[in-house]
């Protein structure tokens, strides 16, 4: 039977080719990730790349343990990587290190101690509300068709701060224009729907109207070069240009996101209802996105402190 | 012990004192058979031999195909494991292994898929694409019956196909039907479904029927229509509307569900008349109607 040689209980370290044996785990661990887990491609592939790096440097499970964990990491400060990077990367080795000790490759959970590096987060770059109504406006397009394409990507992009990926996997009958809605699949395999508005409708219309003589594809709502699927390397150049035109440089589509996130909170939208709309499994991350203005700062400033 | 003869011990056991139906144990019984030829194939007969791990490769198994079999999706594979890990539970209760290895293996995420509807319109397109009047044929009275009774009831196709010509004869303002778990429930029979249902009952039927079959629905040779023939009907009838949608056999019953909610329904009323036993099964389609995300949306964004 091929497969009870997989089946049978984990054994100990062999030591024959060991400089692969290390790569062979990492990607057992993957498998079980995707199948027995169900983690998504991209979450698997950033764990695949974290682990391969790790990889390279200790070489061998038999050299798996806390401090050469923590040299590696430490090459990688030296190299310069940013904090974020590095909190990955310690979350990969301890997600690997557990699943390794309860399968009998590592006497102990040698990573277990090894502690995330707190993140810093930059504030991103938002725009105001002004700003963002001229930015959607503001489609530099060579041609009519790619301007309008260009207005619907932007009135979509800035009405529901869908993140990029989502934008592009758009099939045509995921929007619904009676109720005005569209559905997105988003992280994790998690499909939501969220609203948009008069103008983001119009352009959609405008867009379809046009969106024939660019492609044949029968499903994707916006095409690109030679009438395929859009993907998120075109959509950043849209929306960078877009930003030019308006006096910002360098404006990436995830910003856009923040700044709908903000703009509704500054409407009166409250965290938990924004969670929803950027289909955010915690509201931590929802926290994240939404920046408090200054506007809003003052406002309360004013309403509730007494010597305001 | 044999896992082989637990399994059986187990089955009975769910049998007389759990009480479950005959369809969900067949279930159970095609499951556990499963997991115990997989357990005999890697050489692993007795219960108490069994770890986490083999637990884990079973699942891992499963989604690869055992034995040229198909591939399962993380869904159907989280079915049969918890139907695995029941049996280890049971095992421990009986008392025949200390610890009850499967238990902190849980079922592959899956995401979340909303139900496919159809929009008010398009189910006013899709019934309108069916000949009603003189130059109906009586299959085509029949299709039109259908499809009026699902959307009109929310019943799932293989409820409508069980229905009988006296659940319907008098025309009674309620339907009782019998759905999932033999459970039964009672929803109104609107206006629009009855008389797509009268008019079937008086020029069609009868020319379909050889007086052999009491079901309310009938084939072209008189015998009760198939759950596969009432869903081929759903997918000639989108395509005769011409709509450009991904159909499933329960799209009406998704889009009866999500248009009672938009227009005010309360989430327990339209899981009464679904048949849900729990309301979190029913809360799906609020993420799709999202009405109060609408209101909010159209408050806070600049651009609404």
């Amino acid at each position: 039977m091929a497969r009870s040689g997989r089946n049978a209980p984990p054994s100990g370290i062999s030591g024959a080719d060991a400089p692969s044996k290390l790569h062979t785990l990492i990607d057992d661990f993957c498998e079980h990730l995707d199948l027995v887990v169900g983690r998504s491609a991209a979450t698997i592939r950033g764990y695949r790349s974290d682990l391969y790096a790790m990889a390279d440097t200790i070489e061998d499970i038999d050299n798996f343990s806390l401090p050469t964990l923590r040299q590696w990491l430490g090459i990688a400060v030296d190299e310069g990587k940013s904090r974020a990077t590095l909190a990955r990367r310690t979350a990969s080795v301890k997600a690997f290190s557990s699943w390794a000790q309860k399968n009998g490759h590592l006497k102990a959970d040698e990573a277990a101690r090894l502690i995330s590096p707190k993140i810093t987060r930059d504030l991103p770059k938002i725009l105001g509300e002004q700003q963002a109504g001229d930015f959607v406006e503001n489609a530099a397009s060579t041609n009519e068709e790619e301007f309008l394409r260009d207005s619907a990507i932007l009135e979509l992009l800035y009405a529901t701060g869908m993140r990029v990926a989502e934008l592009c996997g758009i099939d045509l009958s995921d929007i619904d224009y009676d109720r005005k809605m569209v559905r997105v699949l988003g992280k994790g395999n998690k499909e939501r729907v969220v609203p948009f508005g008069e103008s983001a409708h119009k352009a959609l219309r405008n867009w379809l109207d046009v969106r024939d003589e660019m492609t044949e594809d029968p499903k994707a709502l916006f095409v690109g070069v030679r009438g395929q699927r859009i993907n998120a390397r075109q959509v950043r150049r849209i929306v960078d240009r877009a930003a030019k035109v308006t006096g910002v440089d360098h404006l990436s589509p995830h910003s856009l996101r923040h700044t709908a996130a903000t703009h509704l909170l500054d409407g009166g939208a409250d965290l938990r209802q924004v969670q929803e709309l950027l289909g955010h499994s915690s509201m931590q991350t929802t926290q994240i996105y939404t920046h408090v203005s200054n506007k809003r700062l003052l406002e309360a400033f004013n309403k509730a402190h007494p010597r305001a | 012990m044999k896992a082989r003869v637990l399994a059986k011990t187990w089955l009975t056991h769910l049998a007389v004192e759990r009480g479950l139906s005959a369809n969900t144990l067949s279930n159970y019984r095609r499951d556990v058979e499963r997991y115990c030829d997989w357990l005999e194939a890697a050489g692993l007969d007795d219960i108490r031999d069994i770890t986490t791990a083999h637990v884990e490769s079973y699942v891992k198994d499963l989604r690869r195909g055992i034995d040229g079999q198909q591939a399962l999706s993380a869904s159907s594979a989280g079915r049969a494991l918890i139907v695995a890990r029941g049996l280890h539970k049971f095992a421990l209760m009986e008392g025949e292994v200390a610890a009850d290895v499967a238990a902190d293996v849980s079922p592959p995420a899956m995401g979340r898929h909303l139900p496919d509807t159809l929009s008010i319109n398009e189910v006013a397109l899709l019934i309108d694409a069916i000949p009603h009047s003189d130059i109906a044929t009586p299959v085509d009275l029949r299709d039109r019956a259908l499809v009026e009774l699902l959307y009109g009831t929310g019943a799932r196709i293989s409820e409508a196909i069980g229905l009988a010509v006296d659940d319907v004869s008098e025309m009674p303002e309620v339907l009782r039907i019998t759905g999932k778990g033999s459970k039964q429930r009672i929803v109104p029979f609107g206006s629009m479904a009855q008389q797509a249902v009268r008019e079937y009952l008086v020029r069609a039927r009868p020319a379909l029927s050889k007086g052999k079959s009491h079901a309310l629905f009938l084939n072209q040779r008189g015998g009760p229509l198939s759950r596969q023939s009432a869903w081929a009907v759903l997918k000639k009838t989108v395509e005769r509307a011409g709509l450009d949608k991904d159909i499933s056999p329960h799209t009406l019953r998704h889009s009866f569900a999500t248009h009672l909610l938009e227009g005010g329904a309360d989430v327990r009323v339209v899981q009464e008349l679904l048949g849900h036993s729990s309301v979190t099964t029913t809360q799906i389609y609020t993420h799709i109607t999202a009405d109060s995300l609408r209101e909010v949306w159209r408050g806070a964004h600049p651009r609404a």
